[in-house]
């Protein structure tokens, strides 16, 4: 369960001051897959990292599975992300340096696996996205859906309650797009995942539980 | 945990090669010089041979002569020698001795030879290994006889299958007999070095005048580090006591009672450096650090520029469970492991060069001056270069590792400034 009360997120740079989130209250039930759409610029991804504790609002509290992550400690706040949280980046941020399974393999890095564990585990994960005879290749070798889905495997990996898509289909065509979806669809009916997914694709939107919208950093719906 | 580690220190630098290459190639290469170099310097300095008890020896090679419009600077004159510092009580032993080439004409054209002429302390002072006979003593030496100690070099040059000892052999013209043979002493003991030894006494000498320089050296044997200090003194009150008898105007300078350091770092040229050396000292170590300075900003550049290339990769470790300390501790394990195999590398490169290029180090470190030098890496300078560049690189990579762990795995991932 993700709770936001009253979130802002002010980007302060030299002499303009930009709104990017303004008095955000949301709530996503668990097993929930909601759908975040909105013009660029109007604080869609900023919202995402928030809930995923890559950033920090400005004002407001967040609020995973009623724990409240205001003032927590680093460590308290790594293992948060490492366990609860899965992140699907837009420009899929694989590790150029590390092969296919070894990427998977990262957030469980931080935890207390054997080496054997931890890649069994990653390759049940990238056979999930089918791609498991890609295990040795390096990122520069995958196309953006092998790659979207090695970023899928990477954030599933561990297992986490939440998965947080940034438009997760933004640099596919449709066809490679609607594979993301049904791998998605997938995660959300049998994987029991809260997924919240930022998108531009209506169509895409639609078939999520339900779509919230904002403008210019506030929810309108 | 160090396993995991290690393993994926390897993953990374492996991807990163051409700053991995750099890296290593920086330090690596640094080190390798810096040890060759050294054997240079310590060859000069704890050159070993007879001159193995050099810590306990001080050395005098200059005298300076000086008045307002007038100088005179040269080796220690015999008559200030035998006159005055060859009476001193203090050392246990004192040597004094000057160098005259000798020329020989043979069938395979001319051979150059090294002659000392020296008196009999030189034997005391100077630890030889003799393999036939003796040195000649106090009373050959006061009567001038005509006896020599010669080297294995000479030995096997102008005796190989006879007995040496009680031959003559000619040097320049006049025949001495062979009383003793040594084992042949490396060139790089500037002092003992010779191929023939001869009482100084059947030389001419020169600087029979106070008032002359000469061409002589000393070296005096302290019994231990307070003695050398008692040397020192006792020289310094016998050179105020020539003073008067000199030249109306005129003072007296030596280049020395000086240990093996001073007297390598002593710069010749330059008289008023003879009033001591630790600010010579000083010019060298800051010239050191100076030159140590291009290969430190190098490594540090390097670890900066990689920690930055990493960003990314850092932003993305955060953003999937790492820790602040976790990410430090990272950072700072893998910049030192690849700086600790760097010079690691060094070290094995400087041993590969010491012994598999043994001739041309020689050559190029000595010129053609190298006969018998035996090269070794200095381990102790070894562990304090891996100490410096680890340190280097720990700070090099401690400021950015700290910042970068800081900001928030959003901030990173879009390339957060350092
Ligand atoms: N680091 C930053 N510094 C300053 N302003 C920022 C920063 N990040 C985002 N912003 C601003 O905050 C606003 C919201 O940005 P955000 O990236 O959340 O938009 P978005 O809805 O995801 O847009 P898009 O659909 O184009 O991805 C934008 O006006 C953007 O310019
Ligand atoms: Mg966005």
């Amino acid at each position: 369960m993700i709770q936001l009360q009253n979130i802002q997120k002010i980007y302060q740079t030299r002499d303009i001051e930009t709104i990017a989130l303004d008095q955000v209250n949301l709530r996503v039930e668990k097993g929930e897959f909601v759908s975040v759409m909105g013009p660029s610029g109007c604080g869609k991804s900023t919202l995402l990292n928030i809930i995923g504790l890559l950033d920090k609002p400005t004002d407001g509290f967040v609020q995973i599975d009623n724990m409240l992550i205001n003032k927590q400690k680093d460590k308290k706040l790594a293992s948060i992300r490492n366990e609860k949280v899965g992140f699907i980046f837009q420009r899929f941020h694989l590790i150029n340096s590390l092969n296919v399974i070894d990427n998977v393999e990262l957030p469980l890095l931080y935890r207390k696996l054997s080496s054997s564990e931890r890649r069994k585990l990653a390759q049940e994960n990238l056979e999930r996205v089918g791609l498991s005879h890609r295990m040795k290749h390096f990122p520069s070798e995958l196309s953006g859906g092998q790659s979207q889905r090695v970023a899928i495997a990477r954030a599933i990996a561990g297992n986490p309650g939440i998965l947080l898509a940034d438009e997760p289909t933004g640099n596919l065509d449709s066809q490679m797009g609607h594979e993301i979806m049904e791998i998605l669809h997938q995660l959300n009916k049998v994987g029991e995942m809260t997924i919240v997914m930022v998108t531009h694709d209506e169509n895409l939107a639609r078939q999520t539980n339900r779509i919230i919208r904002f403008f210019d950093g506030r929810q309108v719906n | 945990m160090w396993k995991t580690s290690f393993i994926q220190f390897f993953k990374i630098i492996r991807q990163n090669k051409f700053f991995t290459f750099l890296n290593l190639f920086g330090v690596s290469i640094t080190i390798m010089i810096v040890l060759i170099a050294a054997i240079k310097i310590e060859s000069t300095i704890k050159p070993g041979g007879p001159e193995r008890n050099n810590d306990r020896m001080l050395f005098v090679n200059n005298e300076v002569l000086s008045a307002e419009n007038h100088m005179a600077m040269g080796g220690i004159s015999l008559i200030k020698i035998e006159e005055y510092f060859s009476k001193m009580t203090s050392p246990k032993a004192i040597a004094f001795g000057n160098e005259t080439p000798w020329s020989y004409f043979g069938e395979q054209g001319v051979e150059e030879f090294s002659v000392k002429n020296v008196n009999a302390e030189w034997w005391q002072v100077f630890d030889f290994e003799f393999l036939e006979g003796r040195p000649f003593g106090t009373w050959e030496v006061e009567q001038s006889s005509n006896v020599l100690v010669i080297d294995e070099k000479v030995q096997n040059r102008f005796f190989p299958d006879q007995n040496t000892l009680g031959q003559m052999l000619e040097v320049s013209g006049k025949s001495y007999k062979v009383v003793g043979v040594v084992k042949s002493v490396p060139s790089n003991c500037t002092y003992s070095f010779a191929n023939v030894y001869m009482p100084y006494t059947l030389t001419e000498g020169d600087g029979k005048e106070l008032m002359q320089t000469g061409s002589f050296s000393m070296i005096f044997l302290g019994a231990s580090e307070a003695n050398l200090v008692e040397i020192k003194d006792e020289f310094e009150s016998i050179r105020k006591r020539i003073i008067p008898f000199l030249d109306e105007g005129y003072e007296l300078y030596f280049g020395g009672p000086e240990n093996a350091v001073d007297s390598y770092l002593r710069d010749w040229a330059n008289p008023k450096h003879y009033e001591g050396s630790t600010a010579r000292k000083l010019k060298i170590l800051g010239r050191f650090f100076l030159v140590m300075l291009l290969p430190a900003l190098n490594l540090i550049s390097i670890q900066l520029i990689r920690i930055h290339e990493r960003s990314e990769e850092i932003g993305v470790r955060k953003a999937f469970g790492a820790t602040r300390s976790g990410l430090i501790k990272q950072i700072l394990y893998e910049n030192t492991l690849l700086t600790f195999i760097g010079a690691l590398l060094g070290l094995l490169l400087a041993l590969i060069v010491v012994y598999g290029f043994h001739d041309l180090v020689i050559k190029t470190l000595f010129n053609d001056f190298g006969e018998g030098v035996s090269l070794s890496i200095n381990f102790i300078l070894f562990i304090i270069c891996l100490v410096a560049s680890l340190a280097l690189s720990l700070i090099s990579g401690i400021i950015p590792a700290i910042k970068m762990s800081r900001l928030e795995p959003v901030e990173v991932l879009n390339g957060g400034k350092l």
